[in-house]
C-alpha cells in the first residue's frame, strides 16, 4: 500500500522555501559555467571554418537532438501527469518543468545548425518550396516551443516565488487566480506538447532525413517525438535522483514517485522498439534499392554498433530490469534504468545524424552505399560537452529562484489525501476533484 | 466525479439481473429481425460459394475493396474492450467500471466477425484452413510464416482467445449471483459455468490476480493485432501502403473508432435497459475526454502519414493522392471522412455539455465511426487502382455491388445478435465491478467542501 | 543493375539453388507491332477462357500476356507505342513471401510457378505485383461446345477462385526436357519457344537459357539498348526489354531515365 509520509503543510512551506538557493554549490556551476564558454568557441571556431565538408555538422545536430529530447521533453511529463490526475508525480512536476531552460541553449544551436544546411532546391523537404522554409519556420517554431516552457515554469512557480519572497502582495492568491493559474497550466502544457513534437519532427526531417535522398519513412517524426518523451522522462527521472541524494530533499521523494515514473517509462521503451521495429520491418519487406541503402546506413551498414546498442539501452535493458517488480518498485531500481535510457538516447541520435550529415555531400543520385563511419573530432567533443554544461548551469541557475519541489502542488496532495478505515485497516483515499 | 447515488446491493443485482432473468418480448422480435440481417449475409456467402467473386465489383486491380474494408473496421472496433478494461484498469481509472462488460463484448463479437471477412473474401473459403491452422504436416504444406496474412491469424486468434478469457474471469462473480437467483435449467447451467464460485477470499483473491495479469498480458497482444492488420498493406509494395507509420496509425486508429463504438453502445445500452443509475452522464463525460486526446493523436499520425506521402516527391505516391483528394468519388468521400471522423466530432467533445448528453454523444460516436469505414476504405481501394506504374490499366472507378453492401449490413448484423444474446444470457453491466467500486468510494473533506475520493489500490 | 556499358544482366534468383538452367526472355520493343499474335496464342495454348467484352469493361480480363498500347504526342504527330507485359519471373518477387500458403514459389530453373491445387485465393499476390499481371479467376471458366476439343491436353484448366498467370509455358520446358534425355541430344537454342514467342510474327519475343552465355538472349541482353521493367524495385525480373530506337529523339532524352523522382539538382559545394 503506498504511503505518503506524514508531511505537515506548515512544514513542508518552511522547508523547502529555505532550500531556494541552497542547491547546487557555486564552484560547480563556476566550472560548467567554463565548459560552457568553451563550447560557445567551440562552436564558433566550427561556424569560421566555413559550410564544407557537410559531415562535420553530424555531432552538432546529434547534440542538439540528444538536449531537445532530454532536457526539453521534461516539462511534458508534468503536464501529462497533471492531465491525468497523477497523485504519484507531484513532487517531480517542478524538476520536469526547470528543464524549459534547455531552450536557451537549443534555440540557438538549431538556428546556427539551419544555416550549414544545403540549399533545399532539388531535395525534399518538407516545406516543399514555401518562402521561408526551412530556416524562418524552423527558428520560429523552436523560439515558440522554449518560450511557451518557460512560461510554463513562470506560472507554475507563482505560488511560490510569492511564498518565498515573503511578497504576497503581487500575487495573494485569491480564488481567480487560482483558476487562471491551473486553466493556464493545461493550455499551456498542452500547447508545449504539441510544439514539442512539431519541432521533433523539424528538427529530424530537416537535419536528417532531407539529407538522406530517398528517405521518406513517415515514421521517423513520430519516433523522435517518442523516444524524446522516453529520454524526457528518463531524465526527469535521473535529477529527482540526484535532487534526492545531494539536495537534501529524501522525504518528498517517496517510493511512490519512482514506482509510478518507472511504469510509465516501460511503456515508453516499449513503444521505441514498436516503433524501430515497425520502420525495420517495413524496409525489409520492401527491399527497394532506397530501402537497401537505407537499411545499410542506418542499421546494418557502418553504425551496426550503434543501432544494437541503442535497441539494448533503449529497449531491451529496460524491459528485462523493469519486468521484475522488486526492481521496478524501488528508487534505485527506476533511476538505473534511466541512466541506461539516457545513454541509449544519446546512441540513438548519434546514429541518425551523424549517418545523416555524412551522406549529404554534394547530392547526386540516389545512394547505393553508405559512406564509412564518422568518428568525432576535438570541436565536436568541445560543443557537445559546452551544450550540456551550458544546460546544467542553467538548470542549476533556475534552481537558485524557484524552489526545487512546487509547494502549492505539494500541499494539495496533502490536502486531498486521507487516511480512511476500510474494512479492518487504514488506507490512504486520493480525492479526485473535477 | 458528480454526487452519485448510494445504490444497495440488492437494488444493483435487481437492475442489472432484470434483462437475463426475465425476458420480454420485443427481444424476440429484435432477433427475428436481426437473425434476417445474418441470414441475408450467409445467403450473400452461399452464392458466392457457387459461382465465385464475380459478384463483387472486384477486379483484376482492385482485388481488395469492400470486404477488406470491413475486416480492418472490425478488427479496428474491437480494440475497444482491451483498451477501456485492460488499460484503464491499470490506470485506475474509476469511471471504467460499468463500461468494462459491454466493450468486452464488443471486442469478442466483431473479432469473430471480422475474422469471417477474409475467409468470404478468399476464392475458395472451403480451402482456408490450411492457411490459417498448421494441420497438414503428413502433406508437408506448412503455412509461409513469411506473409503477413499469416500473422494475422495467429495474432486474431490470440487476440479472440484472451478476450474470451478476460471476459469470462470477469464473469464468474456475476454468474454465481445468476445462479444464486435462477431456477431449472438456466440455474443448472449457470452454476456449471460459475464453476463454484462460492465469493471466498481465496477465490476473490485468484480472480482479481487472473484479472489483472491477463490486463497486463492482454496489451501486446492488443498493439499486435492491429499492428500485423497494417502489414498486411505495410509489406506490400504497392504505393500508398508500403508506409512505415502504419502500424501505429492503424492501432490509434483503431482505439478512435473502438472507444466511439463503446459511446454509441452505451447509449443504446442506457436506453433500452433504463441503465441510468449506472451509465450515469459521468461516464459518458470521461469518455468524452479519453476521445478528444486518442483522436488528435489519430490525426497526428494521419497528417504524418499524408505529409511525408507528399514529402518524397514520388510520382506513384502523389498520383494516389491526387486521385484519393481530386478525383470523383473520392474527392467527395475525403471530405465526409475527414469531417465525420474528426473535426465535427472533437471540436464539439470539447464542450461539456455535449460529453454529458447521450444523444449527442451517440450522434457524434456514431459519426466517427462513419468516417474510420470511410478513411479504411480510402487507405485500401485507391491505392489499388493506380499501383502500376504504367497508365494502361489503371482503373480509376471500383463501384461496390449489392452484395457487398448486403455482406456490410451484415457485419453489424453479426456484432448486434451476439451483443444481444450475450445481455439475454448474462449481465451485460458488471455486478461485481460495480460493488467494488462503491467499497472502494470514500469521502474527503477539504476545507468546506465534499470530494469524492478512491482507495487506492 | 543495368547500365549504358554492360546491357541488362538477368535478375539474381534469390530464392532457389544452382541449377542447369536459368529460363529468360528478352522482349524487343523496337520489333513489337502490337498485333496481339502472342495473346491469341497464349490463350490457345493455356486453356484460358474466352474474354468476352463484359471482362474488358469490368478490368477483368484473363490474359497471361498483354500488350499495353500508348499513345504518343499531338495530333498529327501520333506515334503508338506497344509493350508486351507479362510476368517478369522476379528473382526477388514481390509476390512470393506474401503468399500464406506456399501457392507461389521460384523454381531452381528461375521461374515462379503458381500451385493452383494449394491457392486459396486471398489475392495478396496479385495486389503485391507491381506489374499486374496475375489475373483472378473470378468465376469458373466456360468454353463455347465447339471449343472443347481446342483445349490443350498439356495444360489444366483452372477452376473459380484461384490466381493464375503466366507460366512460361512450363509444361513445353518439361517437354523438351523430357525429350532431351530421351534423345540424348542437349537442346539446342531456340528449339524450345514458348507460345508468344513462337507466333511473334516479327521476333520480339525471344526466348532462351541465360545459363548458355552464346544463346541468342544472353547475346542481345549485352547491348545497350537493355533494361529490366521498373528496375528501381529491385524485383530482379528475369525478362530483359530491348529499348524502342526512336531516330527523333535527342541523345540525352534518349539516355533519361523514365523514372526521375526529384528535380534536377544543383551542385552543391562546388
Amino acid at each position: 500500500m503506498a504511503h505518503v509520509e506524514p508531511l505537515t503543510r506548515a512544514g513542508t512551506t518552511h522547508d523547502l522555501t529555505g532550500r531556494v538557493g541552497r542547491i547546487g554549490s557555486g564552484s560547480a556551476m563556476l566550472v560548467l559555467g567554463i565548459l560552457a564558454l568553451a563550447g560557445l568557441i567551440g562552436l564558433i571556431l566550427k561556424v569560421m571554418s566555413g559550410p564544407v565538408p557537410l559531415n562535420k555538422w553530424g555531432y552538432t545536430a546529434a547534440a542538439l537532438a540528444f538536449l531537445l529530447s532530454t532536457g526539453q521533453g521534461m516539462p511534458v511529463v508534468a503536464f501529462a501527469t497533471r492531465l491525468a490526475k497523477g497523485y504519484w508525480a507531484l513532487p517531480l512536476r517542478r524538476a520536469a518543468e526547470l528543464g524549459a531552460v534547455t531552450g536557451l541553449v537549443t534555440t540557438p544551436l538549431f538556428i546556427v545548425l539551419l544555416f550549414q544546411l544545403p540549399d533545399f532546391f532539388g531535395r525534399p523537404s518538407i516545406w516543399f518550396d514555401w518562402p521561408g522554409g526551412p530556416v524562418l519556420w524552423d527558428s520560429v517554431a523552436m523560439i515558440l516551443l522554449t518560450f511557451t516552457g518557460l512560461a510554463m515554469l513562470f506560472v507554475s512557480s507563482r505560488p511560490d516565488r510569492a511564498l518565498s519572497t515573503q511578497q504576497a502582495s503581487d500575487w495573494p492568491g485569491t480564488g481567480r487566480q487560482w483558476d487562471v493559474l491551473t486553466a493556464g497550466l493545461v493550455v499551456l502544457g498542452a500547447f508545449y506538447l504539441m510544439m514539442l513534437v512539431f519541432v521533433h519532427m523539424y528538427v529530424v526531417s530537416d537535419l536528417g532525413m532531407s539529407l538522406v535522398l530517398g528517405w521518406r519513412s513517415a515514421i521517423i517524426p513520430p519516433y523522435h517525438a517518442v523516444s524524446g518523451l522516453q529520454a524526457g522522462l528518463a531524465t526527469t527521472l535521473l535529477v529527482c535522483g540526484a535532487l534526492r541524494r545531494f539536495g537534501g530533499l529524501r522525504r518528498y521523494f517517496g517510493l511512490d514517485v519512482f514506482w509510478g515514473a518507472s511504469k510509465l517509462l516501460l511503456g515508453l521503451s516499449l513503444l521505441f522498439f514498436y516503433f524501430t521495429w515497425s520502420e525495420l520491418l517495413t524496409n525489409w519487406y520492401g527491399r527497394t534499392a532506397d530501402e537497401q541503402f537505407l537499411l545499410d546506413l542506418f542499421m546494418f551498414g557502418p553504425y551496426t554498433a550503434l543501432f544494437i546498442s541503442s535497441v539494448l539501452l533503449n529497449f531491451a535493458l529496460p524491459l528485462a530490469l523493469l519486468i521484475w517488480n522488486p526492481i521496478r518498485v524501488s528508487v534505485r531500481g527506476p533511476i538505473f534504468v534511466a541512466g541506461l535510457i539516457l545513454l541509449g538516447n544519446l546512441i540513438d541520435r548519434l546514429r541518425i545524424f551523424v549517418a545523416s550529415w555524412s551522406v549529404a555531400g554534394p547530392l547526386g543520385p540516389h545512394r547505393t552505399f553508405a559512406p564509412p563511419a564518422q568518428y568525432p573530432d576535438a570541436l565536436d567533443l568541445l560543443v557537445f560537452v559546452g551544450a550540456v554544461s551550458a544546460v546544467t548551469f542553467l538548470y542549476l541557475l533556475a534552481l537558485r529562484f524557484v524552489p526545487p519541489i512546487a509547494i502549492w502542488e505539494f500541499k494539495t496532495g496533502l490536502l486531498l489525501t486521507a487516511e480512511r478505515p476500510y474494512l479492518k485497516t487504514e488506507v490512504a483515499v486520493v480525492a479526485k476533484p473535477q | 466525479m458528480k454526487e452519485w447515488r448510494e445504490l444497495s446491493s440488492s437494488k444493483i443485482n435487481d437492475d442489472l439481473l432484470k434483462f437475463p432473468l426475465h425476458t420480454p418480448m420485443w427481444f424476440w422480435y429484435a432477433l427475428a429481425g436481426l437473425g434476417l440481417v445474418v441470414g441475408a449475409g450467409f445467403l450473400a456467402f452461399a452464392i458466392m460459394i457457387g459461382g465465385g467473386l464475380q459478384f463483387l465489383g472486384y477486379n483484376n486491380q482492385t482485388m481488395w475493396a469492400v470486404l477488406i474494408t470491413n475486416f480492418v473496421f472490425w478488427i479496428g472496433i474491437s480494440h475497444a474492450g482491451v483498451m477501456i478494461s485492460a488499460i484503464l484498469r491499470l490506470t485506475q481509472a474509476e469511471w471504467r467500471r460499468p463500461v468494462t462488460r459491454a466493450s468486452e463484448i464488443l471486442t469478442v463479437f466483431s473479432l469473430a466477425t471480422a475474422m469471417l471477412m477474409p475467409i468470404i473474401h478468399s476464392g475458395r473459403p472451403w480451402r482456408t484452413l490450411y492457411w490459417e491452422f498448421p494441420f497438414d504436416f503428413s502433406r508437408g504444406i506448412f503455412m509461409d510464416i513469411r506473409s503477413a496474412l499469416v500473422w494475422d491469424p495467429s495474432a486474431i486468434f490470440t487476440y479472440l482467445l484472451s478476450s474470451v478469457m478476460f471476459v469470462y474471469v470477469a464473469l464468474v462473480p456475476d454468474l454465481a449471483v445468476a445462479r444464486d437467483r435462477s431456477s431449472g435449467i438456466a440455474r443448472y447451467l449457470y452454476a456449471i459455468l460459475a464453476m463454484g464460485f462460492q465469493g471466498t477470499k481465496r477465490q476473490w483473491r485468484l480472480q482479481a490476480i487472473a484479472g489483472i495479469l491477463l490486463s497486463a498480458l492482454i496489451l501486446p497482444v492488443f498493439v499486435s493485432v492491429h499492428s500485423i492488420v497494417s502489414w498486411d498493406f505495410a509489406m506490400a509494395l504497392v504505393p500508398g501502403w508500403h508506409s512505415t507509420v502504419f502500424p501505429p496509425y492503424f492501432v490509434i486508429g483503431a482505439v478512435h473508432s473502438g472507444v466511439s463504438a463503446v459511446a454509441t453502445l452505451m447509449a443504446i445500452l442506457r436506453w433500452i435497459f433504463h441503465l441510468d443509475d449506472y451509465l450515469t452522464d459521468d461516464h459518458f463525460d470521461a469518455l468524452g475526454r479519453l476521445l478528444v486526446v486518442v483522436s488528435t493523436t489519430w490525426l497526428y499520425f494521419f497528417g504524418m502519414d499524408f505529409y511525408y506521402g507528399l514529402f518524397a516527391r514520388d510520382e506513384m505516391e502523389l498520383g494516389i493522392w491526387s486521385l484519393r483528394l481530386f478525383t470523383p468519388p473520392y474527392n467527395t468521400l475525403f471530405p465526409i471522412f475527414l469531417l465525420a471522423g474528426y473535426l465535427i466530432p472533437v471540436p464539439l467533445w470539447l464542450i461539456r455539455g455535449v460529453r454529458r448528453n447521450v444523444k449527442a454523444m451517440f450522434f457524434t460516436s456514431l459519426l466517427v465511426n462513419v468516417g474510420m469505414w470511410i478513411e479504411r476504405y480510402m487507405l485500401i481501394v485507391p491505392p489499388l487502382s493506380n499501383k502500376q506504374a504504367f497508365p494502361f490499366d489503371w482503373v480509376t472507378v471500383y463501384q461496390p455491388q449489392p452484395i457487398e453492401w448486403v455482406l456490410v449490413v451484415f457485419t453489424f448484423g453479426v456484432v448486434s445478435t451476439g451483443i444481444l444474446v450475450f445481455a439475454k444470457l448474462f449481465p451485460i453491466i458488471p455486478l461485481f465491478d460495480i460493488k467494488e467500486g462503491q467499497n472502494l468510494r470514500r469521502v474527503i473533506q477539504v476545507g468546506r467542501r465534499t470530494v469524492p475520493g478512491v482507495v487506492r489500490e | 543493375m543495368a547500365n549504358e556499358q554492360q546491357g541488362a544482366a538477368p535478375g539474381r534468383v534469390i530464392a532457389g539453388g544452382e541449377s542447369l538452367h536459368r529460363w529468360g526472355m528478352v522482349i524487343d520493343i523496337d520489333l513489337c507491332t502490337g498485333c496481339q499474335a502472342c495473346v491469341i496464342a497464349c490463350q490457345a495454348e493455356n486453356n484460358i477462357p474466352i474474354n468476352v467484352e463484359d471482362y474488358f469493361v469490368k478490368h477483368r480480363v484473363n490474359q497471361w500476356i498483354r500488350i499495353e498500347r500508348y499513345w504518343e504526342g499531338e495530333f498529327p504527330n501520333v506515334k503508338a507505342r506497344f509493350i508486351p507485359v507479362l510476368c517478369q519471373h522476379c528473382g526477388n518477387a514481390p509476390c512470393e513471401p506474401v503468399c500464406p500458403v506456399y501457392a507461389t514459389q521460384h523454381s531452381t530453373e528461375g521461374l515462379n510457378v503458381q500451385t493452383y491445387n494449394r491457392c486459396v485465393g486471398t489475392r495478396y499476390c496479385g495486389n503485391n505485383c507491381p506489374y499486374t499481371v496475375r489475373v483472378f479467376n473470378w468465376d469458373a471458366p466456360q468454353w463455347p461446345e465447339s471449343l472443347h476439343a481446342q483445349l490443350n491436353p498439356d495444360v489444366t484448366v483452372r477452376t473459380q477462385g484461384l490466381i493464375e498467370k503466366c507460366s512460361m509455358c512450363v509444361h513445353r520446358i518439361n517437354r523438351a526436357k523430357r525429350e532431351e534425355s530421351r534423345n540424348g541430344r542437349p537442346m539446342a537454342d531456340g528449339d524450345l519457344q514458348p507460345a508468344c514467342a513462337q507466333s511473334c510474327p516479327t521476333s520480339a519475343i525471344i526466348f532462351g537459357d541465360w545459363k548458355d552465355q552464346n544463346s541468342r538472349i544472353s547475346r542481345l541482353a549485352k547491348g545497350t539498348r537493355a533494361y529490366h521493367m521498373l528496375e528501381e524495385l529491385g524485383t530482379e525480373p528475369t525478362i530483359v526489354y530491348l529499348k524502342k530506337v526512336d531516330p527523333n529523339l535527342s541523345q540525352h532524352e534518349a539516355t533519361v531515365s523514365h523514372k526521375t523522382a526529384y528535380r534536377p539538382l544543383p551542385v552543391i559545394n562546388g
